[in-house]
């Protein structure tokens, strides 16, 4: 199982396609068919065997080494800092995905990244910080 | 009362006092709401000024529903706040939050926003007028606007917007995508001007309004087409190009627009191909192009600024505008898009 961080990472399903914001690097995400599904499986706390029948069940043509793909998918979905293994179980097979509609064609999931925001957080990076930290100046000094 | 808001109310009252000594007072009218702008002196209002000269409309002795007091230490000769800015290093913005209060404090110039949302008051503090990033000054107040604005459910959208008699057509994409260059050439096409950079959407009206009065072009397209706007100032960008930025509301006003209907988004994308052509896309790529830039405009209330982004490009079938050869085209594809309507049912 993988457990995803909500005060961190914002996610929204549209027409089969999840977007994926980490609020703290400013990096998004696109997740599109196969690699949506999956990303819902992860949301929803499934295992990887729910995950492959999440796939199973919103796809055609699934190929022999579709688990490969997938677990490949959630490799890249960990490194880029939006999901965490996690060996508390969350969720059960009653839990379904929102994945719904017609079965689309398999393809490789792939998570679409983009930093071009780098620029912008370099110029305007935001740090949220507490009310320990700024500002903290004595009131006789204001 | 805790020690933050105790410190803002402080800072309010001193605010205040400062900014009496010589006040210098613009009303705006924007989105239904009257903004009040309380310089102190002329240094920050002359800033200020240019960027909402359209919406300088409602009278100064009407009620404001947002008052923001503006100062400088260098014009004014006051003390810049000592509020030591732990945690907050060279060009970076500091964030803190308590209930009914949110600041940020910007690096560069030492702008710091201050916004009550009970009391609907905010503070904009500058270190010096005259040595603001000129990025600042095309859309200024944007943090304390984008707040304020989205408590009362409206997104300041990183999105350009222009209209016909029809409605309006939202272009969003990153910087660079073409926001810009598209919809000064439609205004230069006869189409009506909202904005092409930041918006405002009033979403449970389906409008959009425009915020500031300004335009950005790059150097070359500028050269190239100089009766798009005329240059009041330059961005020089370390990583990107140069800028010129000017005041094409209040320069070109028949084709300013204040407020109109919804009806198109539009995902502008440079493709230097043999033809404008607008093609079907999908509502996660509006999202894409929309929500993590408009975000960013958001401190402290960035998730929120993500759920309005996605209930707004749920409503529409979006399309993607392809800019190659024949842009002259683009305001009649715009203005036949925006006609017909692209909303979903």
């Amino acid at each position: 199982m993988w457990v995803v961080d909500s005060n961190k990472v914002m996610s929204e399903l549209l027409d089969g396609e999840a977007v994926i914001v980490d609020l703290a690097t400013g990096r998004y995400h696109a997740a599109v068919g196969v690699a949506a599904t999956v990303w819902e499986g992860i949301l929803c706390g499934h295992s990887l065997e729910l995950i492959m029948n999440d796939v199973q069940r919103a796809h055609t043509g699934v190929p022999e080494n579709a688990e490969h793909h997938v677990k490949g998918f959630i490799v890249s979905v960990v490194d880029a800092g939006l999901a965490m293994p996690s060996t508390e179980v969350l969720s059960t097979s009653d839990t379904r995905s929102p994945i719904t509609g017609e079965p689309t064609a398999w393809s490789v999931p792939v998570l679409e990244s983009h930093d071009d925001l780098a620029d912008l957080m370099l110029i305007d990076p935001v740090h949220d910080v507490t009310e320990q930290g700024w500002p903290h100046t004595p009131p006789q000094d204001q | 009362m805790s020690g933050l808001e105790a410190v803002a109310e402080r800072l309010f009252e001193r605010s205040r006092a400062i900014a009496a000594a010589d006040p210098r007072v613009i009303t705006l009218a924007v989105a239904g709401c009257v903004i009040r702008v309380v310089s102190a002196g002329p240094a920050m209002l002359d800033f200020i000024r240019p960027g909402f000269a359209h919406l300088e409309r409602a009278p100064d002795d009407v009620p404001a529903d947002l008052t923001v007091t503006v100062w400088d230490a260098t014009s004014t000769g006051e003390n810049y706040p000592n509020l030591p800015l732990v945690d907050v290093g060279p060009l970076a913005t500091g964030i803190v939050t308590a209930p009914g209060l949110l600041m940020s404090y910007y690096s560069v110039g030492r702008a710091m926003s201050v916004l009550d949302r009970n009391e609907d008051q905010a503070l904009f503090i500058v270190d010096d007028a005259a040595t603001l990033p000129p990025w600042e000054r095309p859309s200024p107040l944007r943090t304390i606007l984008s707040w304020w604005f989205m408590d009362r459910g409206k997104l300041l959208a990183h999105s350009a917007a222009v209209s016909t008699d029809d409605g309006a057509a939202l272009l969003v994409g990153p910087s660079g995508s073409g926001k810009s260059s598209t919809s000064l050439a439609c205004m230069a096409g006869g189409m009506g001007y909202l904005g092409d950079d930041y918006v405002l959407i009033d979403l449970a009206a389906n409008e959009v309004w425009s915020l500031f009065a300004s335009g950005k072009l790059v150097a070359d397209h500028l050269v190239r087409n100089p009766g798009l706007m005329t240059s009041d100032g330059v961005i020089v960008h370390e990583v990107k190009s140069v800028k010129h930025y000017g005041w094409p509301s209040t320069e070109f006003p028949d084709r300013a627009r204040l407020r109109a209907p919804i009806r198109a988004l539009v995902l502008p994308t440079v493709t230097r191909g043999p033809e404008c052509r607008l093609l079907p896309s999908t509502s996660a790529r509006a999202l894409l192009a929309l929500a993590p830039s408009t975000m960013f405009q958001s401190p402290a209330l960035k998730e929120r600024a993500f759920v309005l982004s996605s209930d707004l490009v749920r409503r529409f079938a979006p399309y993607r505008l392809e800019l190659g050869e024949g842009v002259e085209r683009v305001p009649g594809m715009l203005a036949e898009l925006i006609r017909q309507g692209s909303e979903r049912a």
